[in-house]
């Protein structure tokens, strides 16, 4: 099954457990329809390099996700749907290493 | 009667540059949109894209490289443009 990897923008002033909450949201979403979520990363409160409406700084996530090209159309359009998510990018990618991406490594250090 | 052979002079380049090898040419790092480190030796102070021919990157390198910055730009880990 194609390989995605998404990145979730949420708006800078919702809680933690309000962002955990969205999220297992979406991977429940994603495990109904039979889809794996090989990984999950939160990148951290980042400051914007420019303001998304009205937002300086915002929640990074980054779900891998294992699953039809169907169920991420009906992902996407859930993730449009929800106010709380300013914007998020899906790519499709080949495989995935397992490794942690970088902005893992230079969040956790720079705490 | 010898081959009489005019081989015109190649006329030389104005701005003849040392021949630079691209950054990525050997190395395996993945050009990867996440690391914005990488990605922002490749842009100028205003925020713009450097073209290859300035900064030596390989054709299909330089493809990856703007294509992993715009999708930095649009997750707002990059800025379009740096006042």
């Amino acid at each position: 099954m194609p390989l995605y990897e998404n990145v979730i923008i949420c708006r800078q002033d919702i809680t933690k457990n309000q962002l955990d909450n969205i999220i297992s949201e979406f991977k429940k979403i994603i495990e109904n329809e039979k889809g794996k979520i090989l990984a999950e990363e939160y990148w951290g409160l980042k400051n914007l390099a420019y303001e998304i409406n009205k937002n300086k700084k915002a929640h990074y996530t980054m779900l891998i996700i294992e699953t039809l090209s169907e169920n991420i159309e009906e992902y996407e359009r859930k993730l449009r749907l929800h106010e709380d998510i300013i914007r998020f990018m899906t790519i499709k990618i080949k495989n995935y290493d397992g490794k942690e991406s970088i902005m893992v490594e230079t969040t956790s250090d720079g705490k | 009667m010898t081959q009489l052979r005019i081989t015109k002079e190649a006329v030389r380049r104005p701005f003849q540059k040392k021949r630079k090898s691209c950054p990525f040419a050997g190395s395996k790092n993945k050009i990867d949109y996440k690391d914005i480190k990488t990605l922002s030796k490749f842009i100028s102070e205003r925020g713009k894209i450097i073209p290859s021919r300035i900064s030596a990157v390989s054709a299909k390198k330089q493809r990856e490289l703007s294509k992993a910055i715009k999708r930095a730009r649009y997750i707002g880990l990059m800025p379009y443009v740096v006042k």
